[in-house]
């Protein structure tokens, strides 16, 4: 605002209150008016609306009643599909050629198909992206050599009014001819796609489509496309051989003459490993097999191979397949006892074992002979690796295996009740006072049984303070004692060897420092030098 | 059906009985001035800012400023009271928005056609600003019920001249002459009294 107009709402902003107040009254009372005569006029003209509406439905009604403006009959489109049970039908276009082929399996295949990295687009996709196929006259529906097809013939037609007839590549089809279940907006033709050269692409038009209103003949309006293609397929089987870094591939194909089509470009073999279509073969299909050989590739690595049909405009896969080359070697036939792990060495490639080595985790235990097939003096609970050194070609290669754990359960089901704690002084129930744990307690839930490790009794006690006690010496040195045992099993002796699992006693009370906890076996373990160990690390997962 | 027992509601809580509630502090206060002047304060903020957003503010506001000063004041006029803070409140926004001093609102409009009628002297005395009231308010007294209504619709209230023809039930144009008529009416009036326009 400038001044002046400041100066102007000063002097207006002083009017008479007593009129101000009169006309502000009035004023309320005229703008309280005004909104119900918009508020009336608003429902007067929906009012007016909804009438005139129901009287143009009415009418509309009536008319159509009365035969006028019925709508003509559009012509939609056509699909195609392999089945019509009337209700649904399989689409060709979902149809995949893999169900029709054979396949001889090679050799040193898994038994869980192989899988391409996640993410890796269809093979069809990427053999088109690749070579660059593309065109409008994509055949979108395939079949075999005389095969019967179904052609549904889609019509807009709300009115409901009797298709008479239509022409099919010059052919005309009545209404007689249609199948059961067709209706006056799906009309279903079932005809036979014959002797079709394989990769050939028939082509059907459709045309003058008639129906009848009242007492005439007319011709239904075309809307949609008039033409449907389909790709005649050739019949092939195909049994692949993988190796180490190659994979061959022979294509036999059924019928005993080659295929032959104007649209066809050729037929080939490609390659695809996840990511890029790596190599392409072209094969001519005779009256005899073709073996085609990828070389080069990768050990233990998945492909997808396709047998596919290039056209002027388009591709079709014929065949494909995800296989995994094999390994140089593995580690096979592995079994695993509480001390002792034996295993294979399968060789695909030459054998070029330089060194095998047994890994404790990290830390190495010890050096076998590459043609060792047993590895000995496992301790039970630990996890070891075997490492095999090989060469292929220049390059230095490893291939481990983790060897099973195999694992102790000393009390079935049986609960740790207090942990080994060799440093940390955990509070003692019994004494009421803190102290170190150097085994491990535990409890039994439904079977009271103390269950050994294989090895050599080296003592049996049953002392007042000590309580009930039994020793037993492993092979490969450690010593396990068995502590505040509630009984010990009959007929044990000092020297005796017991199996592993073998029972020699059951949970209990007998320790004396620990008489105040419930029944229960306390285990300490020393290895071959006379160290504690923490029990737990020798005990199955269910600890 | 709820919305017209509100507004029976509002008819029949009088201005006595909503005051009394503010002296009360009971919140009801705000709400039953809402429902019976919210739309009446919320277009005379219009009148005088364009943006909706700061018509709503300014109608917030007012009910707020009314919360603080009653108490202590019991205003014989609820309705005036309301108006006087909604229209102050909505002058210094308007003063103090750049943005809405871009598009100029009805009370600019309204003030610019009387830049013929009432004279402008940036060095006027309080006194000679006094007298000038006077003289206003005195010709104001000197018109009829109806043209009374007219000038303070249009240069107290700033309403435009399309609201007040629907008002006064008549056309734009009349509406237009009679301001027209108003304004040289006032002019002719201060000229008289010794003012020089």
């Amino acid at each position: 605002m400038n001044d002046r107009q400041e100066q102007h709402l000063n002097l207006l902003s002083q009017m008479d209150e007593q009129i101000v107040e009169e006309v502000t009254v009035e004023r309320y009372a005229r703008v309280r008016g005004l909104a119900r005569r918009k508020k009336i006029r608003w429902i007067s003209i929906l009012a007016s609306a909804a009438c005139l509406f129901l009287l143009f439905s009415f009418g509309l009604n009536i008319f159509q009643f009365l035969g006028f403006f019925k709508q003509v009959p559009v012509y939609e489109g056509m699909t195609v599909s392999n089945e019509f049970s009337g209700a649904e039908q399989a689409d060709l276009r979902m149809t995949t050629v893999m169900p029709m082929l054979e396949f001889a399996a090679g050799g040193g295949q898994n038994a869980e198909p192989p899988k391409l990295p996640h993410g890796s687009k269809p093979l069809e996709e990427v053999v088109k992206s690749t070579l660059q196929v593309e065109g409008s006259g994509e055949p979108l529906y395939y079949a075999e050599p005389n095969q019967d097809i179904y052609i549904t013939v889609h019509i807009d037609n709300p009115d409901k009014f009797e298709i008479l007839s239509f022409t099919l590549n010059g052919e005309k089809y009545s209404s007689y001819m249609f199948e059961e279940g067709s209706d006056m907006e799906n009309l279903v033709l079932k005809i036979n796609v014959g002797d079709a050269q394989p990769c050939e692409i028939l082509t059907y038009t459709i045309d003058a489509i008639k129906y009848i209103d009242g007492t005439e003949i007319k011709d239904v309006r075309m809307k949609g496309d008039d033409t449907v293609q389909i790709g005649i397929t050739p019949d092939v089987t195909v049994t692949e051989e993988t190796g180490v870094q190659s994979l061959s591939l022979t294509v036999t194909p059924t019928e005993p003459h080659a295929p032959s089509s104007k649209d066809l470009i050729e037929i080939s073999t490609v390659l695809y490993d996840g990511e890029t279509l790596i190599e392409k073969k072209t094969i001519v299909l005779a009256d005899s097999a073709v073996t085609v050989t990828f070389e080069g590739l990768d050990e233990k690595t998945v492909y997808q191979y396709g047998i596919v049909a290039l056209y002027r405009a388009t591709v079709r896969v014929l065949a494909e397949k995800t296989v995994m080359t094999l390994p140089f070697v593995e580690f096979t036939d592995v079994s695993r006892d509480h001390y002792s792990c034996k295993f294979r060495l399968q060789w695909y490639g030459e054998n070029t074992g330089t060194s095998l080595a047994l890994y404790q985790e990290d830390t190495f235990v010890q050096e076998l002979s590459v043609d060792d097939t047993v590895v000995d003096a496992l301790k039970v609970g630990i996890p070891y690796r075997l490492v095999l050194t090989y060469t292929d070609g220049d390059t230095v290669k490893t291939v481990e295996l983790e060897i099973p754990i195999y694992g102790y359960s000393p009390v079935k089901n049986g609960e740790i009740s207090k942990k080994y704690s060799p440093k940390l002084q955990l509070f003692n129930q019994t004494t009421m006072d803190y102290r170190v744990h150097l085994g491990c307690d535990i409890t039994a839930t439904d079977d009271p049984n103390v269950y050994a490790v294989a090895g050599r009794i080296v003592e049996i006690m049953t002392d007042g303070s000590l309580g009930k006690l039994v020793a037993i010496e492993t092979s490969n040195g450690d010593t396990f004692y068995y502590k505040s045992l509630g009984s010990i099993a009959d007929g044990l002796s000092v020297g005796q060897s017991v199996s592993f699992g073998q029972v020699i006693g059951t949970v209990g009370s007998s320790l004396a420092v620990e008489s105040a906890d419930p029944p229960h076996l306390h285990l300490e373990i020393k290895d071959a030098n006379g160290q504690y160990v923490d029990p737990a690390i020798y005990m199955d997962d269910s600890y | 059906m709820k919305k017209q027992d509100n507004q029976k509601e509002a008819l029949t809580v009088s201005d006595t009985a909503i005051i009394e509630l503010y002296w009360q502090r009971n919140e009801q206060a705000i709400q039953a001035t809402d429902r019976k002047y919210g739309v009446y304060l919320y277009r005379i903020a219009c009148n005088i800012l364009r943006d909706r957003l700061d018509c709503e503010e300014c109608v917030n506001d007012t009910y707020l400023t009314t919360w603080n000063k009653i108490p202590p004041e019991r205003p014989g006029a609820l309705q005036l009271f309301l108006t006087k803070i909604a229209r102050d409140l909505s002058i210094d926004r308007y003063r103090k928005n750049k943005a809405a001093r871009r598009v100029p609102s009805e009370l600019i409009v309204s003030l610019d056609e009387m830049e013929h009628s009432i004279p402008y002297d940036d060095a006027a005395s309080e006194e000679a600003l006094r007298h000038l009231v006077e003289l206003i308010n005195r010709y104001l007294q000197e018109m009829s019920k109806e043209d009374a209504f007219l000038f303070v619709c249009r240069y107290y209230y700033a309403d435009s001249v399309e609201y007040i023809a629907q008002l006064q039930k008549v056309s734009k144009p009349t509406v237009y002459r009679s301001l027209a008529r108003l304004r040289e009416g006032l002019r002719a009036f201060l000229e008289q009294e010794g003012i020089r326009i």
